[in-house]
């Protein structure tokens, strides 16, 4: 289970209202690299990893996204707050309005709704820990394509420090990467797949 | 609260490390360490500012605390409304009763 802490992990304070800004950074919400595929990604994938230290990894990790989930949401609502519906009606953000008011709905800024076909849990460890190393370099990509877009100093803080935690979060799947191929036939590590075929595992640590 | 937020991210941080090497004498010393500190600032913000988890909320003034502090995702100058030192009510075995703030 999980126990809610009434803090954000990093301070969001945003004293200008932007619904351009938020209609780019909607996408770390519930788009196809944000904070709600990356939860489920880890979150899920744990359960049928035979190895206690990775899952202990994406339990850990998956953790911290929905931290981070509440983070861009606090960034949304600060961006969004007390803007009357002309201002709105000339940004980007009145497609999203229409639907949603000042409500927080995770979708991709393109408009497509939260989505788990951007999500890979395939039940391999090996092909699931480089679809979480790859996730976290597309989750960065995406935070420096906001940077690119956006000046203003109060919402760049927080996103910069979400885009240094997806670099933390890549070296610590490429650490349970490197120690699952370490229980792993050393002549090929992608023969078999350590979830489902027996005797695929060749050196259990522990 | 900037305090408490240092040291909860040093702890994540450190966490995460010690998944992947849960041997390492000096970072489970450090995770130790920060552990201790984490418990004492946090006493200090709840007793200051109210509950932070939903295990701590109780009463304060005759009604339910949980629900009477800005949530986090509020306005930051909302949230650094510092709230006064007031006497929390008493009701049979609470365990919070005897004017404590």
């Amino acid at each position: 289970m999980w126990i809610y802490e009434r803090k954000l992990e990093y301070p969001v304070k945003i004293r200008t209202p932007d619904p351009r800004a938020a209609s780019i950074i909607v996408s770390q919400l519930g788009g196809p690299d944000g904070e709600l595929g990356a939860s489920m990604r880890y979150l899920n994938q744990r359960y049928s990893m035979p190895y206690r230290d990775v899952a202990g990894i994406l339990t850990d990790v998956g953790t911290e996204e929905l931290a981070h989930l509440e983070i861009v949401g606090a960034i949304l609502r600060q961006l969004t707050r007390n803007l009357d519906a002309e201002t709105i009606a000339k940004s980007p953000l009145a497609a999203y309005f229409v639907d949603h008011t000042g409500g927080i709905y995770p979708q991709a800024a393109g408009g497509m709704p939260f989505n788990m076909t951007a999500v890979g849990i395939k039940g391999d460890a090996i092909t699931d820990l480089h679809e979480d190393m790859a996730a976290e370099q597309k989750a960065r990509t995406t935070y420096d394509n906001i940077l690119r877009m956006i000046d203003d100093p109060d919402v760049r803080d927080p996103i910069k420090f979400l885009r240094e935690r997806e670099i933390v979060h890549y070296q610590r799947f490429g650490d349970a990467l490197r120690r699952t191929t370490e229980r792993l036939d050393s002549r090929n590590f992608y023969a078999c797949n350590p979830e489902f075929d027996p005797g695929c595992t060749v050196r259990q640590k522990d | 609260m900037r305090r408490l937020q240092e040291l909860d991210l040093a702890l994540i941080d450190t966490g995460l490390y010690l998944d992947a090497y849960p041997d390492n004498r000096e970072a489970l010393c450090y995770f130790k360490r920060l552990g201790e500190e984490r418990e004492r600032v946090l006493a200090e913000y709840e007793r200051q500012y109210g509950p932070m988890t939903l295990s701590s909320a109780g009463e304060t003034d005759g009604s339910w605390d949980w629900i009477s502090q800005p949530w986090p995702w509020e306005t930051w100058e909302v949230r650094e409304t510092r709230k006064g030192c007031t006497p929390r009510g008493t009701c049979g075995n609470d365990r919070k009763q005897g004017g404590q703030c």
